[in-house]
């Protein structure tokens, strides 16, 4: 029987030891005995300058009966501004039910111009016998402000040299404060690059962003019509007072491949005698926007005739550039007199062009001086018959 | 020697005026051309309004209306007539007539005669062609209301110089032939024959001709073929008529560009278009010297004849 006290004892030690530990070890979320709690998940929190913070606030009604709880700040830094918020609305009393939780969010406006350093707020809730207090604890702290952003949705675009290729990007202010960016983009020279709102068609130089906003920006990139195939790299800039954002556009010119064949003069018609040759100059142009390689030259004339190009072939073409060339054209020596057609085309692998000629053939005076020469004799020959038998 | 063929050349030019042969034949010539043309130009209106309007004027000459043949066939048909009508009788006329052995009484040379005689058919019949054309082109201006362009005037011009020289060869073969008959009837006959020869015979002598060296069937090689078609062309090309024909519709008709027969290689990357007028004339060159150097022959050889021939009275 004696040791039955003992035993009862060392229960009730370790019954009011189990309730020292859970007093000492309740912490902050101070436990009241009469079963009202504030509690809420991350009481801690580092913030930014001009932040605005909500906490979830969790009022636990344990054992009281159901009643409207009054909820206040009771301390809050100089020149910050709080409010309890629920249903959309700022609140200031919540009726818990007995034995159930409800939720209200406090929400902290940190100022812009605030200090780094560790900042108190308490705030507590009363009710009827019962009232409870909570310690937020907020660390300001410069470097959790996050840079302004300036992304482009698909930052590199391919396309031929006479596309216009358009971006689209976001501006985004993640400073605690409204922003006045400046847009601009170094090209290369020739490019042209606009700024456009998302939707709008309008250009802009500049725009401003409230603290947290984003902008959709269409950017237009167009490259000067002489542009050689490659790789562009187009970096874009939203500068305000305060910081530059930066991002690269890459434009991806896929080359053209075009190539003209006419004569410096562009008249496509010449004349020639039948069996003698004939020089013609051509020019021959790169129009496209890659070099092209073994450009070669070819004809089609009618039968008989003969075409020879000097030189007839021209190792690189650069783009954007020309090149003269002989073609020595011999008409059939029994060609009609009047026009034919004479086709010479200029062939590179990628490309070609065709120029179509009309050549006047004319016949040779040759036989006209003979005829000529016929008749003379014949008048010769009279004169002398006349001088012979005339005069009798 | 000048004076004494002024004077025959003068009265030479006035029997010819006052014959009626040269009326008669001046008549069928004018009346047969110039409704030639006029069927011919009531077709031109529409023609205007349906082509290009090229060469309108030109057309005039050689399209035909209807049921007439064109300006430039009946020169080629009725051409001749004039030449020979004025000519056949030249010298033979005048010896027949005892007045030859008179004429050359006077004091002027022998060879004034036939000089002025044929000087002055030249002459006449340069001033009929030189009237008919005009006539014709004054018609046209009228009908299309287009004035010619200088290529057409050009062109017109060829046309006449043309006519000139191939009526011009049928008047020195005719008054060859007066110098070879005795009577006119027979150097008359002899000259319609020989025109009658020339303008219809000769192209079925060339066809037998040709077909007999070098025979065309069916299965003949290509080459013969040719050979048979140039050896028919070659021949009739004696004729002045169809030399006379080629170049006429050549100088006329700017489009065409070769005379006979074009191989496929010729034609092959040819544009159609229309021959300026150097390159026209360079085409026809060979007929034009042809026409002239017969002419000159057959004058050349009456003249000896006439030097040489005894003058009985």
């Amino acid at each position: 029987m004696k040791h039955l006290p003992a035993v009862k004892r060392l229960g009730l030690l370790l019954v009011m030891f189990t309730l020292l530990v859970w007093v000492l070890t309740g912490g902050n979320q101070a436990f009241a005995a009469n079963g009202l709690t504030l509690s809420t998940s991350y009481p801690g929190l580092t913030v930014k300058p001009g932040e605005t913070v909500r906490f979830t606030l969790e009022i636990e009604n344990s054992g009281l009966p159901s009643q409207g709880i009054r909820l206040v700040t009771r301390s809050l830094p100089e020149g910050w501004n709080s409010e309890f918020q629920g249903g959309g609305r700022e609140v200031h009393q919540v009726f818990v039910k007995r034995g159930e939780t409800e939720t209200v969010t406090y929400q902290v406006e940190i100022p812009a111009q605030a200090e780094e350093g560790t900042y108190q707020i308490q705030v507590g809730a009363q009710g009827s016998g019962a009232m409870d207090t909570l310690t937020l604890e907020l660390q300001v702290s410069k470097k959790a402000q996050l840079a302004s952003k300036l992304l482009a949705q698909y930052p590199e675009l391919q396309g031929p040299s006479t596309a216009v290729f358009v971006f689209k990007a976001d501006l985004i202010n993640n400073s605690s404060q409204e922003q006045s960016y400046s847009l601009s983009a170094a090209t290369p020279p020739g490019w042209s690059v606009v700024f456009k709102p998302s939707y709008e068609n309008k250009q802009i130089a500049s725009l401003s962003l409230e603290a947290g906003k984003s902008q959709g920006l269409e950017i237009e990139v167009s490259p000067p019509s002489n542009v050689k195939a490659g790789e562009y790299r187009i970096p874009v800039r939203a500068v305000s007072a305060a910081e530059t954002v930066e991002t690269e556009l890459t434009v991806i010119i896929t080359g053209n491949y075009e190539l003209k064949l006419s004569t410096p003069n562009g008249l496509l018609s010449f004349s020639a005698t039948a069996g003698q040759e004939k020089a013609v100059t051509l020019e021959v142009v790169n129009t496209g926007s890659a070099d092209l390689k073994d450009v070669k030259f070819s004809s089609w004339a009618p039968t008989n005739w003969t075409v020879t190009f000097e030189p007839d072939q021209i190792p690189v073409l650069a783009a954007g550039e020309s090149q003269e060339i002989k073609a020595y054209v011999q008409p059939d020596s029994k060609a009609l007199a009047g026009d034919y057609v004479v086709q010479m085309t200029a062939r590179a692998p990628e490309a070609s062009s065709q120029a179509e000629f009309r050549v006047s053939v004319k016949t040779s005076t040759l036989w006209g001086l003979v005829g000529l020469a016929i008749i003379l004799a014949l008048a010769a020959g009279l004169y002398r018959i006349f001088k012979v038998y005339g005069r009798r | 020697m000048n004076r004494g063929l002024y004077v025959l050349f003068r009265k030479e030019l006035a029997d010819h005026f006052r014959s009626k042969r040269f009326m008669i034949i001046m008549l069928i010539v004018a009346a047969t051309c110039l409704a030639g043309v006029y069927s011919a130009g009531l077709g031109i209106r529409g023609a205007v309004a349906k082509d290009t309007g090229e060469f309108v004027f030109l057309r005039l000459f050689t399209s035909s209306g209807g049921s007439l043949p064109s300006f430039a066939t009946f020169i080629s048909f009725l051409g001749p007539l004039v030449g020979l009508s004025m000519g056949f009788d030249a010298i033979n006329g005048e010896r027949n007539g005892r007045t030859l052995s008179r004429l050359l009484a006077q004091p002027i040379h022998r060879d004034a005669v036939i000089n002025a005689k044929f000087l002055a058919g030249l002459s006449i019949l340069t001033l009929m062609i030189l009237t008919l054309c005009l006539a014709v082109a004054g018609f046209g201006i009228i009908l299309t209301g287009i004035p010619p362009t200088w290529e057409e005037v050009a062109r017109m011009l060829i046309f006449m110089v043309l006519t000139i020289v191939y009526i011009a060869l049928w008047l020195a073969v005719s008054q060859l032939f007066s110098l070879l008959f005795r009577q006119t009837a027979t150097s008359a006959l002899a000259c319609i024959a020989l025109w009658l020869f020339f303008v219809v015979f000769v192209s079925l002598f060339a066809g037998i001709i040709a077909d007999g060296l070098y025979p065309v069937t069916d299965q003949s090689p290509a080459d013969t073929v040719v050979k048979n078609y140039n050896l028919k062309h070659n021949l009739n090309r004696l004729s002045p008529t169809l030399l006379y024909d080629e170049a006429v519709v050549t100088m006329l008709n700017p489009g065409i560009r070769s005379l006979g027969l074009v191989l496929t290689s010729q034609v092959e990357g040819a544009i159609p278009g229309t021959l300026p007028f150097g390159q026209s004339l360079l085409l026809v060159w060979p007929h034009v010297t042809g026409m002239i150097a017969a002419t000159m022959i057959c004058f050349a050889i009456s003249y000896v004849c006439f030097m040489k021939q005894e003058i009985r009275a």
